[in-house]
């Protein structure tokens, strides 16, 4: 897992950024359309066809850094190792573990790649 | 010069398969999509086939089956199967820019330049990566021609033992004609309903039986078009790869009414969405429209059935929304006919030109003063839809009335296309 320090310190950035970094790829072409010379896409999304974004649901993962509300970004072009988080679907949901804890055979969705954590209620 | 060497990726019950990306437990279980509008199957997971569900089957129709085996139906999200097929172009590009994309769920590659040894691996290693990293199951082709790839899709989709992939590229012919003799002739790329029965009549009824065809009989019943195919199937390459980006010639944005209605309000209302939506994809592509046609038409399923076609020309090419907006909906309060049921409504841009071309154009009279402020504020506009999520921002006509939308109650979210709509992933048992 790549966690964001400096974005998570950074309310401002994540704000403005979070609600227009991620354009239909259609419309890739126009790579200033979120007004800023860096591009959160091209740091956070490596393959953009593998690519999907997750809302995470739960709070008993505080102590890892993971809360409520944070978006997962899968990657599932990426293939996990032991400590990696991924998505797997249970029965009627899709859950977040880490490789190691899954069971054998067990198929995974999709490896997460990073999460970004908003610090504002206008960047979630 | 390489052979020419063509590959067909083709997504399977494309529609159904989007679905199941976000929801796998869905895999194995009869699925339809019905169209948003009036309901019926626009596409059908295999097990749904099975149950004899056919193509365009009105879901009110077959209510009773849907039930019984647990039918699950999902109305059209097209905002989600839009970004998936621009995921599988994207990927496929990647692998070769020659490439044509030839509707939203097939795309022809053109195999010859990539070194290529073994056609039936790398087809193996591209269907699983697209499973993979996308998501859907697909079905590919491989032959020296389009059509044979086209057919070799078909038969990898319909034959199991084929796991998904067909290549016919440098093998004998004992081994291609099988395949060929197993394709009824209607089932053949350039074979429509009007060609059918002709070949039918003349005892041609597979593809095995058109690639035996004499060249000079096939030119004689159906021109140069059958000379091709007949040369197609014999694996000589006549239909190359078609790369031209095709500049749009036109929008067009239509809907029905949630019901019929001669409320001028609600019409009105949806004619000034349909217009914003037009114009914003005009803005997209950077374009212009020097023309637009309204058309509103009564339930042709119904006696009576009207039809009224409203031509607009503008004397400066323009994608403004207010201004086209403005005028259409001046006229039609000119001639709108209160008596009569309105059951859909069509809004088509038309005549196009590149923005860019519009200060060269010296023929044409251009207000280049007001042309910059109009596309100043359309910008924002634009700028505001992007951000905020379409529908946020529009012309007053636009919420007059919301009772023209169609009902999508069993839409699936917009997973991909919508931070509102993310899936959801609950955080499992923490085992430290």
């Amino acid at each position: 897992m790549t966690t964001l320090e400096p974005i998570a310190n950074a309310p401002e950035t994540t704000g403005v950024s979070i609600h227009s970094g991620f354009p239909n790829p259609a419309a890739e072409n126009h790579s200033r359309k979120s007004g800023l010379a860096l591009d959160l896409n091209q740091l956070l999304v490596q393959h953009p066809s593998s690519t999907y974004m997750f809302r995470i649901r739960g709070h008993h993962w505080a102590d890892q850094g993971i809360f409520d509300n944070d978006i997962a970004i899968i990657d599932r072009a990426l293939s996990a190792s032991p400590h990696d988080l991924v998505i797997t679907w249970q029965e009627e949901a899709f859950e977040i573990h880490r490789r190691k804890d899954l069971i054998g055979q067990q198929s995974t969705w999709g490896v997460i790649s990073a999460i970004i954590h908003p610090r504002t209620k206008s960047a979630s | 010069m390489n052979q020419p060497m063509f590959a067909l990726i083709d997504c399977n019950n494309f529609f159904v398969s989007c679905e199941r990306i976000f929801r796998p437990d869905l895999n194995g279980h009869p699925v339809v999509v019905l169209s948003s509008n009036d309901g019926c199957a626009v596409a059908r997971s295999n097990e749904a086939k099975a149950l004899g569900i056919p193509m365009g089957a009105p879901a009110f129709k077959y209510r009773e089956l849907f039930k019984r085996h647990q039918v699950v139906q999902f109305s059209a999200n097209f905002e989600l199967y839009g970004d998936i097929s621009d995921r599988l172009v994207r990927l496929l590009t990647g692998i070769t820019p020659r490439i044509e994309l030839y509707s939203v769920d097939e795309s022809f590659l053109d195999l010859s330049e990539l070194g290529i040894t073994d056609y039936r691996a790398w087809g193996d290693a591209i269907r699983q990566r697209i499973w993979r990293e996308v998501g859907v199951p697909v079905s590919i082709g491989i032959a020296p021609t389009k059509t044979l790839a086209k057919l070799a899709s078909e038969r990898a989709k319909k034959d199991r033992g084929l796991q998904g992939v067909l290549n016919l590229s440098k093998l004998p012919d004992w081994l291609i004609d099988p395949q060929l003799e197993a394709t009824p002739i209607q089932d053949i790329w350039g074979v429509g309903w009007r060609l059918t029965p002709q070949l039918r009549a003349i005892g041609i009824h597979t593809a095995l039986d058109l690639k035996h065809m004499s060249r000079s009989h096939a030119s004689q019943l159906m021109g140069v078009h059958g000379r091709q195919m007949v040369c197609e199937l014999n694996g000589i390459s006549c239909l190359p790869l078609e790369r031209e980006h095709k500049v749009r010639q036109s929008v067009m944005h239509g809907r029905m009414f949630g019901e019929d209605t001669s409320d001028f309000s609600v019409v009105e209302s949806a004619i000034a969405s349909l217009t914003a939506r037009s114009t914003q994809a005009l803005r997209r592509d950077g374009l212009l429209a020097r023309r637009a046609c309204v058309s509103l038409s009564s339930n042709r399923h119904k006696p009576g059935y009207q039809r009224r076609d409203l031509w607009f020309t503008f004397n400066t090419p323009t994608a403004d929304t207010g201004l086209i907006t403005a005028q259409i909906i001046a006229e039609l309060d000119k001639s709108f006919n209160r008596s009569q049921q309105y059951h859909r409504a069509n809004v088509l841009l038309l005549d196009l030109v590149p923005q860019d071309s519009l200060q060269a154009d010296l023929l044409g009279y251009v207000d280049i003063e007001q042309d910059n402020r109009s596309q100043r504020r359309l910008a924002a506009v634009d700028h505001i839809a992007h951000r905020y999520g379409k529908g946020r921002i529009g012309y007053a006509a636009e919420k007059l009335s919301q009772a023209w939308q169609p009902k999508r109650q069993l839409r699936s979210p917009r997973y991909t296309t919508s931070w509102d709509d993310l899936p959801q992933a609950q955080l499992g048992p923490t085992n430290l």
